[in-house]
């Protein structure tokens, strides 16, 4: 832990919402993957981000060292998500339907995009919850692998193996969705 | 380099962990095989991809504002947050101490008319909102409907019109209600007064359970209580609604609603208010004499109660006259809240601020189980009917095993079914689905009320036969009986009473039983227990916690085996730092031989019955040698090796030892026979005594013993022994030591028919660190807290029996508190053991999933053999039932039947079951248990195998692959 990142902690516990702010902010890629990854929806997860950045700004003393903060953070995260979610669901909003309905991207941004893209985007939003989490972990937030092992309470070996089952079903699932579109734009072609 | 080590290296070099060698051969493999390097470029690709996927959702949050921009440092804030924190402890405390969990009544009317401000507030008036109270602030408008309750002090209330006020003493509960004709205050429980000068637009009525008070441009009091309601007229007059009749009470006249009932002194009823001098000038002058007589109105002839209103007293005045006849099992607490006031005195507050534990809270485990006591099992309603319970309580089991709870909980009838019908209706009832409804009428039908005290059960027809007993004041008879008679005998007044009818129970299983169980049920001499009972204050010789079980005639079997009550020495051998020992003094050790031998299933026995007595007779002179006494002990330090010793009281030594020296030459022998000579005895002297060491070649351990005086004493290894010959020697073993003197009873000393000790919070670190954690994974080992703060718990206890003819009494002294020990621990342990529980169950699909597969593997082999080629689907191998007649369902399936798969895999098949995530990955990607049992991916076993490959282990993977071996934590 360096005495700046100490002296940053010690101030955000004081209240200091400039402080909190420099401490928290290379980790909202994770909140906002584990976010994004249980609602699916990115206007939604904004939104958790924002309030999981205010709840974790008030239990922040609850944190005993500040190196342990992703790791905190991904817990705080989790936990304040679910029960969002829980409450929802307690109010009739299914948690379910959000979750796993489909994204439509309308035709004007569709055609603005590479096709790579859409293809990736696709594929990620078809992808686990955890597969999605794992890759964002590394490649939105650039974790290390002992990093995201803590974060998710398994072995680096286990963080190691996910990661790259992760991006094979992610290879497979673009290589799929590539090949459909090729072939519906040959059938397509007079 | 081989696909397994291309795909390792290949994920290392994504990762970029991959070292300057590795490199070297990934790049050079790839070089070497277009394949290869075509595949490394599409990792490439998908790499570079995905980072500027990512890049693209970082942009997405980039824009944000930080949302605490404006929080500046307050240096108080700390100390403000900690003070609130306790604050908040405190008031949660003696909320739930005293019962304080009201809920809003339903079919309240509704409207959010003002009717009230809190005016002023000397103590605490809090208001029921969504389920809990908060305190009112100052001049906070009360709504309609709103609960409202005066904890302690006063509080007085404007209402509408100019002067008007209600002043509401300590410990008063009442609800405002604005009806289109009137205002309306209903009492729950305690006193006002009402000021109305002012002539309101509407009556003003205050309703208690028995009467109803209206008023208009008067000032009176109103006190109510389960047994009466009181009623004092200042100034004016008031109209008073009773049992079907009224009257009009005048100024300074009281009335009350029973007439064998003593009003109270009129001070009494005016010091509370903060007006007392203008209330006593109001009221005539005689009237302020305490010698006054007051003025009584005969309450008319009693009538029904109406069906909302709590009746005044207890319809059987013990709730046990109303178990059902055929109750086996019940539990009595005669004074709940004591009990439940006793607890909450505990320290086990103190725990919970242990960073330790306060960091295992915090963490995913904590907020899980923390979220599972919350959600379901829904501990905070079920700590709030607790609170609301305020007499006694008992519970009951029939013979049918059906359940019954009955509870006096004092009137707060209405706040219980709110928390229940909470449960089911979390959002209101507004907009209830029909299976809210039905959930609804399930209640109904098994929670009543009657009079003050609740009856809930596990079948209508009983809750309706208790509330009848209830009501009627008919006893059932269930106390007449013989199993009630000798708890109440045997228990006194305990304030706790557990009680199981044994005989009952047991005559019946008993007649039941296979001829193995019933060896077993002989052999425990289960047939002539009676009772079994749990009660703090059980007649007999012990201190602290007692239980006793009680025998028909004589005791037989292993529980004829503890002898009458005698000096216990054999600790003497023990030394201080033992942390665990148990000793047992056997009536008669031959006896125990028959009873064991004659029980042993005669399939496994290959002596008859002569062969056994003859036996016994033959060794009579052996088992005769045995003083009787027999101890074991755990000692410290804690090591890798048991450190248990074994003292073993001998009656005749010399005839013990001739025996003993022979069974020992025996086993030698045998030993030996089979095993080429890799067993011998070596001896060492210590202090003029012999040690002997039963040593076998390879085998980790050593028994040791040696003869001290008339004591065996064995250990694991010669240095154990001497230890505790030393220990014997110089007088300094446990035996001796005030820590396990101070816990015997005084009047009996060191005789026992059983006596266990434990200190085991002294060594539960080690023992953990030493025993369990070791055998632990990384991940699971995270999972337990550092539990070294038990030791600050430190409460060494023992537990002693005294066994007479027709009884065996237990008893507990544990000065530190053994409730206290089991509070703390119970949550951690019940944690960790659920969390095994639920690795057994999903191991248990795990293994099966395998064994189908392996099932189904073999059919598909044959099919190769049989048709020289794999089967295109498992539907092949049903034809003609060839090969299966049935494809195995695979035990993962979300849809109920549906059975493992198939996939073409290579030059061969894969056959898989969905896993634990339900999800079909088309065998593409496999499970992997050590990831978390709940992790993603498919059960694949691929055909035709490699070498060593099994279920579960992917054809390439077989190195880091799971087995169910490995996944045998524990």
């Amino acid at each position: 832990m360096s005495r700046e990142q100490q002296s940053l902690y010690d101030r955000a516990c004081a209240g200091d919402g400039d402080a909190y702010w420099q401490l928290v902010l290379p980790h909202r890629g994770l909140i906002y993957a584990v976010a994004f990854g249980l609602v699916r929806s990115h206007e939604r997860a904004e939104d958790l981000l924002h309030d999981v950045l205010v709840h974790a700004f008030r239990t922040l003393p609850n944190l005993r060292e500040v190196d342990r903060l992703p790791s905190w953070l991904y817990t705080v995260a989790r936990n304040r998500i679910l029960d969002a979610l829980r409450r929802e669901s307690r109010t009739r909003r299914v948690m379910a339907a959000s979750a796993h309905e489909p994204r439509v991207i309308p035709m004007g941004e569709r055609l603005e995009k590479e096709a790579w893209l859409t293809t990736m985007e696709t594929a990620m939003e078809g992808l686990p919850e955890p597969f999605r989490l794992i890759l964002a972990m590394k490649y939105m937030n650039h974790y290390k692998i002992d990093q995201i092992a803590e974060m998710l309470d398994i072995t680096p070996a286990a963080a190691k193996s996910r990661l790259f089952h992760a991006r094979k079903l992610l290879r497979d699932q673009t290589q799929t969705l590539a090949s459909g579109r090729a072939g519906a734009e040959r059938n397509a072609k007079p | 380099m081989n696909r397994q080590q291309w795909e390792d290296h290949l994920a290392e070099y994504l990762d970029g962990t991959l070292d300057e060698a590795g490199t070297d051969a990934l790049l050079a493999a790839a070089e070497s095989d277009p394949a290869l390097a075509r595949e490394l470029q599409e990792w490439m690709t998908l790499d570079t991809r995905l980072e500027r996927y990512f890049e693209i959702e970082r942009e997405r949050i980039e824009h944000m504002e930080n949302p605490v921009a404006d929080a500046h440092p307050e240096p108080a804030r700390r100390g403000y947050s900690a003070w609130m924190g306790w604050a908040a402890a405190a008031c949660l405390c003696v909320m739930a101490a005293v019962g304080a969990h009201q809920f809003r009544l339903y079919n309240a009317p509704g409207g959010d008319e003002i009717l009230a401000r809190l005016a002023r507030a000397d103590g605490v008036a809090l208001i029921l909102e969504d389920g809990q109270y908060r305190p009112l602030q100052l001049d906070e408008a009360i709504a309609e409907g709103r609960r409202i309750k005066v904890g302690g002090g006063y509080a007085a209330f404007a209402l509408a019109g100019e002067g008007n006020l209600l002043e509401v003493d300590a410990d008063s509960q009442l609800t405002l209600h604005a009806w289109p004709d009137r205002t309306e205050v209903a009492m729950h429980r305690g006193r006002v007064w009402a000021h109305l000068p002012t002539d309101p637009a509407l009556p003003f009525v205050v309703n208690t359970a028995h009467a109803r008070v209206t008023a208009t441009g008067t000032v009176f009091g109103v006190e109510d209580s389960p047994d009466r309601s009181v009623v004092r007229v200042a100034e004016g007059s008031v109209a008073i609604e009773a049992g079907g009749s009224a009257t009009t009470l005048e100024a300074g006249a009281t009335w009350i609603s029973r007439d064998d009932a003593i009003a109270p002194p009129v001070r009494q009823s005016v010091a509370w208010s903060q007006y007392p001098d203008s209330l006593a000038a109001l009221l005539p002058a005689e009237a302020t004499a305490e010698t006054v007589s007051v003025q009584l109105i005969q309450a008319p002839a009693p009538t029904p109660p109406p069906p909302v209103a709590p009746a005044a007293a207890p319809a059987l005045g013990n709730l046990l006259d109303a178990l059902p006849l055929d109750t086996r099992f019940y539990v009595e607490l005669p004074d709940f809240p004591r009990l439940r006031g006793e607890f909450l005195g505990t320290d086990y507050k103190a725990v919970l601020r242990e960073a330790a534990f306060r960091a295992w809270w915090q963490s995913v485990q904590g907020e899980d189980f923390a979220r599972t006591l919350r959600d379901e099992m829904r501990l905070g309603e079920l700590l709030q009917v607790v609170g609301l319970i305020e007499g006694q309580v008992v519970a009951a089991v029939t013979e049918k095993g059906q359940f019954v709870l009955i509870a006096d909980c004092d009137g707060n009838a209405d706040a219980i079914r709110a928390i229940m019908e909470g449960l089911i209706f979390p959002d209101g009832r507004a907009d209830a689905i029909p299976k809210q409804l039905e959930a609804l009428a399930e209640l109904n039908a098994r929670l009543g009320f009657e009079g003050t005290q609740m009856v809930f059960g596990s079948q209508p027809g009983l809750v309706a036969d208790t509330r009848h007993a209830l009501a009627a004041a008919e006893p059932t008879g269930f106390t007449d009986g013989d199993f009630a008679k000798k708890i109440v005998t045997n228990a006194g007044d305990a304030p706790l009473v557990v009680a199981l009818d044994l005989a009952s129970v047991l005559d019946i299983q008993g007649e039941n039983l296979r001829q193995n169980d019933r060896n077993f049920y002989d052999l425990a001499g289960l047939g002539t227990l009676d009772y079994a009972l749990m009660a703090p204050q059980a007649l007999g010789r012990g201190i602290g916690q007692t239980a006793r079980l009680g025998f028909k005639n004589k005791r037989a079997g292993m529980m004829n085996w503890l002898a009458e009550p005698r000096p216990m020495r054999s600790f003497d051998f023990f030394s201080e730092d033992a942390h665990f020992f148990a000793a047992a003094a056997l009536r008669n050790p031959r006896e125990a031989l028959y009873d064991l031998m004659l029980n042993i299933p005669r399939e496994e026995m290959a002596l008859g019955m002569r062969e056994i007595v003859d036996y016994c007779d033959a060794h009579k002179e052996f088992l005769d040698s045995f003083g009787g006494e027999v101890a074991i002990a755990l000692e410290s330090p804690v090591l890798p090796v048991p450190n248990v010793k074994v003292v073993v009281e001998m009656r005749d030594p010399a005839a013990f030892q001739v025996f003993f020296d022979e069974l020992i030459a025996g086993m030698l022998a045998d030993i030996n026979a089979s095993f080429d000579g890799v067993a011998r005895l070596e001896t060492t002297d210590h202090k003029g005594r012999t040690i002997v060491s039963f040593v076998v070649d390879g085998a980790p351990v050593e028994v040791s013993w040696a003869f001290v005086n008339d004591s065996l004493v064995l250990g694991p290894g010669p240095r154990f022994v001497a230890d505790s010959i030393d220990v014997y020697e110089s007088g300094r073993g446990i035996g001796a030591s005030p820590r396990l003197l101070d816990l015997f009873p005084a009047r009996t000393g060191s005789e026992f028919s059983l006596l266990v000790y434990q200190d085991i919070a002294k060594m539960l670190p080690a023992i953990l660190e030493n025993k369990l954690l070791v055998h632990l994974s990384q991940a699971d080992r995270s999972r337990i807290p550092d539990l070294g703060f038990i030791e600050r718990y430190r409460a060494p206890g023992i537990a002693y029996a005294y066994a007479a003819d027709s009884n065996i009494d237990f008893y507990l002294n544990t000065p530190g508190g053994i409730d206290f020990n089991l509070g703390m621990g119970a949550p951690l342990v019940a944690n960790w053991v659920m969390d095994r529980i639920d690795v057994g169950a999903s191991m248990d699909r795990f293994i099966e999933a395998n064994m189908r597969l392996e099932r189904l593997a073999a059919a598909v082999e044959v099919f190769r053999e049989q048709e020289g080629r794999w089967p295109e689907s498992l539907g092949e191998l049903l034809r003609d039932n060839l090969y299966l007649d049935a494809i195995p369902v695979d035990p993962y399936a979300i849809v109920k039947g549906e059975t493992l798969r198939l996939m073409p895999s290579g030059d061969g098949v894969a056959l898989y079951s969905v896993g634990p995530d339900g999800m079909d990955n088309f065998a593409q990607f496999d499970y992997f248990p050590e990831e978390g049992l709940e992790s993603v991916g498919d059960i694949v076993l691929r055909l035709p195998r490699e070498a060593g490959a099994g279920a579960g282990q992917t054809g390439a993977g077989s190195d880091a692959a799971p087995s169910t071996l490995n996944m045998q934590r524990d």
